[in-house]
């Protein structure tokens, strides 16, 4: 008895070991690519495989990062663009969650506003970045505008979608327990499709920044998306490289609080 | 005056080409404390009749009257307690707020709604059970909780649209024990809509059995009084249960070969 007992423990044992190997070896090859893609880039610049004026090295990337850092200037830019991401992705995310309730709402307002739903949704909306910043002036809130608008239409289809697809059962349970419409919508439509809400999140995560950075192409004085253009204007591809990587470096850790979020608020 | 009179009820349903009757002149009463089975074939309009009761369809025809007075709709207390094939319970809430749902639906804040909570929850046999979400339970626990929220609203009337049919047989004989029990403990009315016959014997006054398309009242069964006195389960053993069976048994079946 006591022997089997040991045995299960040792089986247990070496399966818990094989998942660490496993884990081990899946972060030895991702830091691996990570590695030899950033050396290689180095190299290929050193040896002059590729222009370094236009490609630049990791090398002055980093010195660039430094220089950044000590004078404070990475600061104000990655302020400004977190600033007008995050809240255009919080407005875009509310407003979308709001017009699909007001689609729930009025079966009528939904089937009326259809077409103008599908042409808006297919429309690319960067496309809308001259009226916006005429209307809205060549500031933060135009740019805000772009990331919100970027993700409001399709937000609405998916949340709608959500609405549409709970159990008209449990409609039903609450109709017969003398629920109104509203009380409907707070007790059953609302919780029942909030996993659908927290994954357009994510999507909307993406959106956002591509919204706030066509934006601030367009217009801005301060801002990555910013730096990346006047990078382009003056040719200094370091300037643009950094920029680029601190937007995918900031864009990805966004991603990750989302999906912490998600797994915070979806209990089972 | 009874409990509930469904007078000459009809209901249609339309489509652009053409309209189905799925009920036809339905008319019957349901005195206090009664139980009476709606039994059928499926599409005969056992649902949609249970709908029209509850109020959640207003049919095309006819009136649904509730102790003689006024039309349903008024009350704001629900009378009636819904009760569905699947327990429905809102997975997002835990069982005693799912069970405490008619109350906040209603705004009765009473505070010693948590004790009557918990004490339905002891009578349908779920004891602390109450902080617990709907998916740790067994399938007959959920109906059970489904039973208690249906219950803590303290209808007149149960209306049971085939409440055991999802459930596994052995559940589904002690569920039927326990909710006839507790009805005549309570003495409340119940309608059932089935399509299982014994289930309609062994749980009912009175049957009414629907022929389909359109939905009519082909039939009352009134059962015998022995088995009426007797739970479901020593029922289904009782020599004239097989009887009655044969007897309605041979009525639905002329019904679906015509």
């Amino acid at each position: 008895m006591k022997q089997s007992e040991a045995t299960n423990k040792e089986l247990h044992q070496a399966y818990v070991k094989k998942l660490k190997t496993e884990k081990r070896l899946i972060r030895f090859w991702q830091a691996s690519i990570f590695v030899f893609f950033f050396s290689l880039w180095e190299a290929a610049s050193q040896f002059r495989w590729i222009d370094p004026l236009l490609f630049s090295s990791p090398s002055k990337i980093y010195n660039l990062f430094i220089t950044k850092v000590s004078d404070g200037s990475l600061w104000i830019h990655l302020n400004v663009t977190l600033f007008e991401t995050i809240a255009g992705f919080i407005i875009g995310t509310i407003a979308g969650i709001l017009l699909a309730a007001i689609l729930w709402w009025s079966n009528r307002f939904s089937k009326i506003i259809d077409p103008y739903l599908v042409i808006l949704n297919a429309m690319p909306k960067v496309a809308l970045g001259p009226i916006i910043i005429v209307a809205l002036g060549p500031g933060y809130i135009s740019i805000i505008a772009m990331g919100a608008i970027i993700s409001i239409i399709i937000t609405t289809l998916v949340v709608y979608n959500a609405f549409q697809e709970i159990d008209s059962n449990y409609i039903k349970v609450l109709q017969s327990l003398g629920a109104s419409k509203s009380v409907c919508f707070k007790e059953a439509i609302f919780p029942a499709s909030f996993p659908t809400m927290i994954s357009s999140l994510k999507v909307n995560v993406g959106l956002s920044w591509v919204g706030v950075i066509v934006g601030e192409f367009l217009v801005s004085k301060q801002g990555l998306g910013y730096l990346i253009i006047y990078g382009f204007q003056v040719f200094d591809f370091t300037l643009v490289l950094f920029a680029l990587m601190i937007i995918a470096f900031f864009a990805a850790i966004m991603y990750q609080l989302v999906e912490k979020l998600e797994k915070k608020l979806i209990r089972q | 005056m009874s409990l509930l009179t469904v007078n000459q009820v009809s209901h249609h349903y339309y489509s652009k080409k053409d309209y189905t009757k799925a009920l036809e002149n339905i008319s019957f009463t349901l005195e206090k404390g009664e139980f009476i089975s709606i039994l059928g074939p499926s599409g005969c309009g056992k649902t949609t009749l249970l709908s029209i009761v509850a109020g959640l369809i207003t049919p095309t025809r006819g009136e649904i009257k509730l102790d003689g007075d006024s039309d349903q709709k008024a009350g704001n207390k629900p009378p009636m307690g819904y009760m569905l094939q699947q327990d429905y319970l809102f997975p997002w809430k835990t069982i005693k707020e799912n069970v405490l749902l008619g109350p906040k639906i209603n705004k009765n804040q009473a505070s010693s709604l948590e004790q009557r909570a918990r004490k339905i929850l002891e009578e349908v046999g779920l004891p602390n059970i109450g902080d617990s979400y709907p998916d740790e339970l067994s399938g007959g626990m959920r109906q059970r909780a489904a039973l208690a929220r249906t219950l803590i609203t303290e209808p007149k009337l149960l209306l049971l649209d085939e409440p055991f049919s999802a459930l596994d047989f052995q559940t589904k004989l002690r569920l039927e024990d326990f909710v006839s029990q507790l009805l005549k403990q309570y003495n409340k009315a119940a309608l059932l809509v089935t399509h299982d016959i014994s289930e309609a014997i062994v749980m009912s006054d009175r049957i009414i059995l629907l022929k389909p398309r359109p939905g009519e009242i082909q039939e009352i069964f009134r059962m015998p009084g022995e088995l009426r006195e007797l739970p479901p389960f020593q029922a289904r053993q009782h020599p004239s249960f097989q009887e009655i069976f044969d007897q309605v048994w041979k009525e639905m079946s002329a019904l679906e070969t015509k």
